[in-house]
């Protein structure tokens, strides 16, 4: 590295983590203060509440969440949306739960077709946008109802099985004093946040998100990373569908539907903006976690659900206005 | 006492300052030019004084009263009302519906009267002299040139005390020109001020009454129009004498050998029966008037546009290039400077160091990841070579000047170490010492084994560096020039394709 | 750096092209009905398809609005729900009564609309994770006010809005006309609707122009809340009853038939004439898959597919599409 030069393009450690906007470090910092915050009122209303046990429980959920969020935060990135979680989770663990119906025999072959159905979703969806260019909320729209009705039609609106012991595994198991979803987690973010800071295919992202045009211009291949941003969020919704899978044990109707506001709400939380070009998933991981957190404080401060979901609105909102409006707009 | 009088304006941009302490002014029945190179204030200057930008220092007063507009729409009710490049018609609309946007024609229901708002417009348009244009028909689909006189006419409806024209007759042709003018002069007769920003000298000794010069910022001189001699004019905006100093081109005894080759390049209906080579070392540029096809040559090439026909040779080789990621590619290795750097060239938002590394990112990595010390290399070189003033790479490229932001531009390019770059008007809006710094680079890249190829709306900038110039016409090479047939003159006439038949296009004098 | 040759006519074309098809595709869809269920062209099964797509047709009416200024509105379907919740809670035998429960709840959906509309207009915060957020604060109020289904709508309330005027003309027509007479057309031919047009058009335009963008916007926004309150108030009457848990399905249906019925979704073009055709081809899809004996499991597959083919539709201009430029954002 070029050391000569004062103007050389030396990046500190955390620029290379948050990436050089200013503005981003600034998000991920609240975003992480207010996971201490949670943590902080949550222990005040229950001391078990920041027991190790019931972090890493609630880690486990924000595992869930997490993963979904590495998809939708790359697809967000690139200035368009996924909403087709709901219903490639779903079908997603109904593959796992019908094709091992519970045995551990060819849970191998389920988890690899869920997977690979999940990319083909993601490829399908890619394929339009980018090379179609059909308006991703559309089009993720139109195939998340498709995808239900193939569930629907799929399992005659019964789902059979239950989940293998291999998928309980991924929730209820530990490696050392982690559980596995979470250990799993880590290893995914570690490599999300390497992609998006260190790749090509990261870079690209980022340029596309802001300039289009200028990115086409500079002979970035626009369309084929697009298509690979969806692949990849496909690939996310599938493995949290499995992993959801093994949370409740069984694939039930509608699972997945609870998980699409909060997949896209935890990106936003995390400081990347809704609009694309900007965004760390450091940020994302504590936009999870508030999240998850949230749900519970307000649990066990005895807020009845619907006051969750009014809160719950109220908080995306706060941290939009508190990111500034760079979060959400951009002049 | 002047209808408007801007006094000491500041106005600063992030670190630019685009007004030092400016101050201009203009009366009623009077046309005033006002000129000025790129960059020099004029357009900031019309900008402040209607309410687009609010000047961080100084007084606008008119009419004798100190006005602060907050928008366009402020200003129209103060009676000011411009007409800027920027077409601010909205597309999906038609022209009557245009023209009465902001003022619809209500019946008793209070809803809008679209037939009669048709008919007044089309009755205005006459007026005016604009027929052909068809005040149902939809904005979008219709040419540049009609969309140009629609916005004069809109700014005419709302009836202005001053009219501000900034380059409002860019896509116009002759006998259009003309209307526009006789336009301005009864205005004039009216008791209107009229202030009109151009680079076409011609045009504005034709038109114009006073002339106010602009340069780095800050007001000049006044002085009425044709009152002083060109070169004196020129000496002005410039500041310095004529003579910008270009590099010297090297002598050949032969012609050297092509890099480029095009034969018969066609698309849509804008480019026709293109045929021209580049060769190793040679600076070739692509003069005429703006809008005859240079810029979609230069797309095409790059791989932007489907749809050509014709064949390519790179190095001898056919080529048949798709994308600009073709183009980019080292076997091919074309490199494309775009007119506007904001939107094509550069991401604003990103540092300038991604920015630089944006075309090579694949040389730079293995297997997809980048090279953090082969990247630094890179950008610490690019900021040597081409002194870029910023505080350091991993600043946002935005914060930087518009001469700053253009070596940036094209140090993405000169890390591509391509075989041929095609430039769009690289020193448009640039100042004059950073412009040196280019044409100097450009010479160096030439002389270093690349072939250039660049369209230029200065003809100095033509006649200093061509090794070869090939004048555009319609989308057709009309006049080719070589060594010495290079000056002004055999450019101009060239450009307005004179002593062709059926010239009743633009006959717009160059400077 | 714009090309220089005039731009295409293609866009006229299109402009009525998508509303004509998907008019079309209604008219097949009837056609298909009715080929398989003779008893389609009779009074009690025409007004129960009219009643059917009531709800959508009116919240895909609030939906073009928004979209047509380049927006979107995710939070339709909880102001229907919460709407529907409290008209379900409030509404009381008499006829006084009732009607001020109708104003009650316009104005709550206005309401909700109205803050919509701030937080996009001034808040200057994106639309989409606008009414995301605001669609959970809607649900919310929606089970606060009414925790379990249920509620009570008055039997004369129903049977008028779901019923036939002098047992000939279905009320739902007449609404259905007011909706397009009295209300879209002269929203469309006003100055506001202009300038809804203009907004999604060019907003820099439009605000050169001097249009007050932030107005226009908010005004939009909530219109949308009025026009999804009164389709919660047909709902009530369809349903009898409120439910807080329905939530969703108009905000994505709606969206699909303002897209299927030619708005564009970049904003600017299109209208109600072309949604209206829209929402009913999407709501009498169960009806023909019923009459087909198909799966009822089939419908979202194939409002999905609709959907999606619809809008490749478009795509074919993309493939004409001379600059490739053009066809980036």
């Amino acid at each position: 590295m070029s050391q000569s030069n004062p103007t050389a393009a030396s990046q500190s450690l955390s620029e290379r983590i948050f990436g050089a906007a200013g503005s981003n470090r600034r998000s991920i910092i609240i975003a992480y203060f207010f996971v201490l915050v949670l943590i902080a009122v949550g222990g005040a209303l229950a001391p078990g509440f920041v027991a190790p046990q019931s972090l890493l429980q609630q880690l486990v959920l924000a595992s869930i969440l997490g993963v979904l969020c590495i998809g939708q935060m790359i697809v967000i990135l690139t200035g368009n949306i996924d909403l087709s979680v709901a219903w490639t989770m779903n079908l997603c663990s109904v593959i796992v739960t019908s094709v091992t119906r519970g045995e551990n025999q060819r849970v191998t072959e389920a988890i690899a077709l869920s997977l690979l159905v999940g990319a083909g979703i993601g490829l399908f969806n890619g394929l339009g946008v980018a090379y179609l260019r059909l308006p991703s909320m559309v089009m993720t729209l139109g195939v998340n109802a498709m995808l239900q009705g193939v569930t629907l039609v799929v399992t005659g609106a019964q789902p059979k099985g239950n989940a293998p012991e291999v998928v309980r595994w991924l929730i209820v198991g530990r490696i050392g004093p982690i559980p596995v979803s979470v250990f799993l987690w880590a290893i995914l973010s570690i490599i999300t946040i390497f992609i998006l800071s260190r790749t090509v295919f990261g870079r690209s992202l980022y340029a596309g998100g802001n300039n289009q045009i200028a990115a086409y211009l500079s002979g970035l291949r626009m369309q084929r990373n697009l298509v690979l941003a969806f692949v990849i969020c496909g690939l996310c919704n599938a493995l949290g569908g499995i992993l959801l899978c093994g949370y409740g044990g069984q694939s039930y109707l509608s699972m997945g539907v609870p998980y699409q506001l909060p997949a896209i709400a935890a990106v936003v939380v995390g400081g990347t903006s809704i609009l694309g070009g900007s965004g760390s998933y450091v940020g994302v991981i504590a936009g999870s976690i508030i999240l998850v957190l949230l749900q519970n404080v307000l649990s066990l401060a005895r807020v009845k659900y619907a006051g969750q979901l009014i809160i719950y609105g109220l908080a995306i909102l706060f941290m939009l206005f508190i990111y500034g409006r760079q979060a959400a707009d951009r002049d | 006492m002047a209808l408007l009088e801007a006094v000491n304006i500041t106005k600063r941009f992030g670190g630019v300052i685009a007004l030092d302490n400016a101050s201009f002014s203009c009366d009623a029945g009077v046309i005033t030019a006002l000129i000025g190179e790129n960059g020099a204030g004029k357009s900031t200057m019309v900008k402040v004084v209607c309410g687009v930008h609010r000047p961080d220092a100084g007084q606008i007063l008119f009419k004798g009263k100190e006005i602060r507009p907050n928008s366009p729409a402020d200003a129209v009710k103060l009676g000011i009302v411009s007409v800027f490049q920027e077409l601010s018609l909205v597309p999906h609309l038609t022209v009557s519906q245009n023209i009465w946007l902001s003022d619809p024609i209500l019946d008793s229901f209070g809803l809008i009267n679209f037939r009669e708002q048709s008919r007044r417009t089309e009755a205005l348009l006459a007026e005016l002299g604009f027929e052909g244009i068809d005040p149902d028909a939809v904005v979008l689909d219709m040419p540049l040139a009609d969309r140009q006189l629609v916005e004069i006419a809109h700014a005419v409806h709302r009836n202005p005390d001053l009219l501000i024209l900034d380059e409002g007759t860019s896509a116009l042709a002759a006998r259009e020109v003309t209307l526009v003018f006789n336009l301005i002069r009864r205005l004039r007769d009216q008791g209107k001020a009229i202030v009109f920003i151009s680079h076409r000298m011609g045009e504005i000794q034709e038109l114009c009454d006073v002339t106010t010069v602009f340069r780095n910022g800050k007001d000049v001189k006044s002085f009425p129009t044709g009152s002083l001699p060109d070169d004196e004019v020129v000496q002005l905006m410039i500041g310095h004498k004529l003579e910008k100093s270009f590099p010297p081109k090297p002598k050949r005894k032969q012609p050297p050998p092509a890099v480029l080759e095009i034969k018969d390049l066609s698309w849509e209906n804008a480019l026709h029966q293109i045929s021209l080579t580049v060769g190793r070392g040679e600076i070739v540029g692509l003069a005429g008037l703006e809008g005859q096809g240079q810029g979609d040559l230069l797309f095409a090439l790059f791989g932007v546009y489907a749809g050509v026909s014709g064949e390519v040779r790179v190095e001898g080789k056919r080529v048949n290039i798709n994308s600009p990621t073709q183009a980019v590619d080292p076997k091919i290795g074309l490199a494309m400077i775009p007119a506007d750097r904001k939107t094509e060239g550069l991401i604003l938002p990103m540092t300038v160091g991604e920015n630089m590394t944006m075309a090579i990112l694949n040389r730079l990595s293995r297997f997809s990841v980048i090279s953090r010390a082969a990247e630094n290399d890179a950008i610490a070189k690019m900021m040597r070579r081409l002194a870029v003033k910023a505080p350091s790479p991993a600043v946002p490229v935005r914060s930087l000047s518009g001469g700053n932001q253009q070596k940036v531009s094209l140090a993405k390019w000169l890390l591509t170490e391509a075989k041929i770059y095609l430039l769009y008007d690289p020193t448009r809006g640039i100042d004059v010492g950073t412009k040196q710094e280019i044409y100097h680079l450009m010479r160096q890249l030439a002389d270093d084994g690349s072939a250039i190829l660049f369209f230029s709306t200065d003809l100095d900038e033509i006649v200093g560096m061509c090794d070869r110039a090939l004048v555009m016409y319609e989308g057709r090479i009309v006049k080719e020039l070589v060594g010495s047939e290079i000056t002004e003159t055999n450019l101009v006439s060239a450009a307005l394709n004179l002593g062709e038949k059926t010239s009743n296009h633009k006959e717009a004098a160059l400077a | 750096m714009k090309p220089e040759s005039a731009p295409k006519k293609k866009l006229n074309v299109a402009r009525y092209f998508r509303p004509l098809l998907a008019y079309i595709v209604l008219i097949l869809l009837i056609l298909v009905y009715r080929a398989l269920s003779p008893v389609v062209f009779r009074l009690p099964v025409i007004t129960a398809m009219l009643n059917q797509g009531m709800a959508l047709a009116i919240t895909s009416m609030a939906q073009t609005l928004v979209i047509l200024t380049a927006g979107i509105d995710l939070s339709i379907g909880s102001i229907v729900t919460l709407s529907n919740c409290v008209a379900a809670t409030q509404m009381q035998p008499g006829i006084a009564p009732t009607l001020g429960v109708v104003l009650l709840v316009l104005l709550v959906g206005s309401a909700c609309g109205f803050l919509n509309g701030l937080l996009v207009a001034y808040g200057r915060l994106a639309p989409i994770i606008v009414t995301l957020a605001t669609s959970s604060i809607f649900n919310g109020l929606a089970l606060y006010v009414l925790p379990n289904p249920g509620g009570f709508v008055p039997e004369w309330y129903s049977e008028a809005l779901t019923g036939r005027i002098f047992d000939i003309v279905p009320t739902a027509l007449l609404i259905l006309i007011f909706l397009f007479v009295f209300i879209w057309t002269p929203l469309k031919r006003s100055p506001l609707g202009q300038s809804i047009y203009a907004v999604g058009s060019s907003e820099s335009s439009a605000r050169m122009s001097g249009l007050n963008v932030q107005r226009t916007k908010l005004l939009t926004y909530t219109i949308a809340g009025t026009l999804s309150s009164m389709a919660a108030l047909f709902l009530a009457a369809q349903t009898a009853s409120g439910d807080a848990t329905q939530g969703g399905v108009y905000t994505l249906n709606s969206i699909a038939a303002t897209v299927i019925g030619g708005t564009s979704f970049t904003g600017g073009v299109g209208g109600f004439g072309g949604t209206l055709a829209g929402a009913y081809v999407f709501a009498i899809i169960p009806n023909v898959l019923f009459a087909a004996r198909v799966s009822p499991f089939m419908k979202e597959l194939l409002q999905g597919a609709i959907l999606v083919l619809t809008i490749s539709l478009g795509a074919a201009r993309v493939f004409q599409v001379k600059n490739r430029l053009e066809i980036m954002k």
